[in-house]
């Protein structure tokens, strides 16, 4: 109260300051500054941001979001695991010819905000998104691990036959590259803080093995990590 | 001088000049004109604490782009420059957090607009006609996620400066 009073005085008058003032004088003025002080003014508005709570969410093929996340939809979990499959002409196995594989997967929406991205079931959307929260900035990772080969009883064929394209609708921003499986752990993606990527996977078989006739299996398991 | 002289002068001196006196202490420089921080102790935000959101980007896929929007109350005290005509800017200091981008509509009190933490942005440029300006405004922040590792506050202020 007393800097502001003083303050006052000395902006509008130069003539006259506290010191002028006899003391008796100086304690009136002050109570009476006192009287017509408004309170103590807050000069600025405060508004806190932060990254959210540690989380991280995966979606390859089906997913387990309620909603889209752009109108508050909530992740969620999906045990679906998707199937991926061709079946080669006898006339043309191991010819070399690439055979385009489909899926059973009915995602064509992106959970991030409902545009319809990816077209199945040629393509396997695949996203995901890292938050690390406050107490880290840690870097989340998505590796596909596959076994050697695919398998039909003792008979095999490499898992490496089989490749993917990444793309979407209207796709401008690759995430993910392409790539064929190797048959062990792979990176495809980092993310960095609070980020999402999101793409649409177009898997096909290279056909150039001559496998034993019968069904081939295998599974790829994509996994996010958040350190 | 006699006594009551010096108080009635003191009084009018205070009465004549309360938020200028107020405020001088720590006010905004700009050449040409006189800047003052206003009073905006009557604004309250809705929702002060924000979680940050990805942006809807469609076809492009991820973004590193984070964003979160709240309303906010404006209340201004204009009562020391009734009359005066001036410009009226809202500002968002720069930190050593991330660079923050806010765009805001409002109800027509104010005028919409955007920035970057650092600038300041006009937000009213006709005389002041009333002691009070009062408006709503949305008020929509976006950072770059990848320097967003904890909660950074942000203190918006406005500034009045004053026409030469």
């Amino acid at each position: 109260m007393l800097i502001w009073l003083s303050t006052a005085v000395a902006y509008r008058g130069r003539a006259i300051t506290p010191r002028m003032l006899s003391k008796g004088l100086r304690v009136a003025v002050l109570l009476l500054a006192a009287l017509m002080t408004p309170a103590q003014a807050a000069l600025a508005f405060t508004v806190t941001i932060a990254s959210g709570s540690r989380a991280i969410y995966l979606q390859v093929g089906q997913g387990g979001y309620a909603g889209t996340h752009a109108n508050g939809g909530i992740p969620g979990n999906n045990g679906t695991i998707n199937i991926v499959s061709v079946s080669v002409p006898a006339a043309v196995i191991g010819s070399g010819a690439a055979q385009q594989m489909t899926s059973n997967s009915t995602v064509a929406q992106s959970p991030l905000d409902g545009f319809v991205f990816c077209t199945p079931p040629s393509q396997v959307y695949i996203g995901a998104w890292s938050r690390p929260g406050s107490s880290s900035s840690g870097v989340a990772t998505l590796t596909v691990t596959t076994p050697a080969n695919l398998t039909s009883g003792s008979d095999t064929i490499p898992f490496s036959q089989i490749s993917w394209t990444m793309s979407g609708i209207g796709d401008t921003v690759f995430q993910f590259p392409n790539g064929s499986f190797n048959g062990s752990t792979q990176t495809l993606a980092t993310f960095s803080a609070n980020t999402w990527k999101e793409q649409c996977m177009t898997f096909s078989y290279e056909n150039s093995v001559l496998p034993a006739a019968g069904t081939y299996t295998g599974r790829a398991v994509y996994t996010l990590s958040l350190p | 001088m006699r006594p009551f002289a010096v108080i009635a002068l003191a009084t009018c001196l205070l009465t004549a000049f309360p938020v200028h006196a107020m405020t001088q202490s720590a006010p905004a420089t700009e050449p040409g004109g006189r800047t003052f921080r206003v009073d905006d102790s009557g604004t309250v935000v809705l929702d002060p604490f924000l979680e940050m959101e990805w942006q809807p980007v469609g076809p492009s896929g991820g973004s590193t782009i984070v964003s979160a929007s709240t309303r906010v109350s404006v209340q201004l005290n204009l009562a020391a420059w009734i009359g005066q005509s001036s410009r009226i800017y809202m500002t968002l200091p720069r930190t050593s957090g991330p660079t923050v981008r806010a765009s805001w509509r409002t109800g027509g009190g104010l005028l919409p607009g955007s920035l970057i933490s650092g600038e300041r942005a006009l937000v009213y440029s006709v005389p002041i006609g009333s002691a009070i300006l009062r408006d709503i405004i949305d008020l929509r922040l976006e950072v770059d996620s990848a320097r967003l590792a904890g909660p950074e506050s942000l203190s918006f202020g406005f500034e009045i400066e004053l026409a030469p």
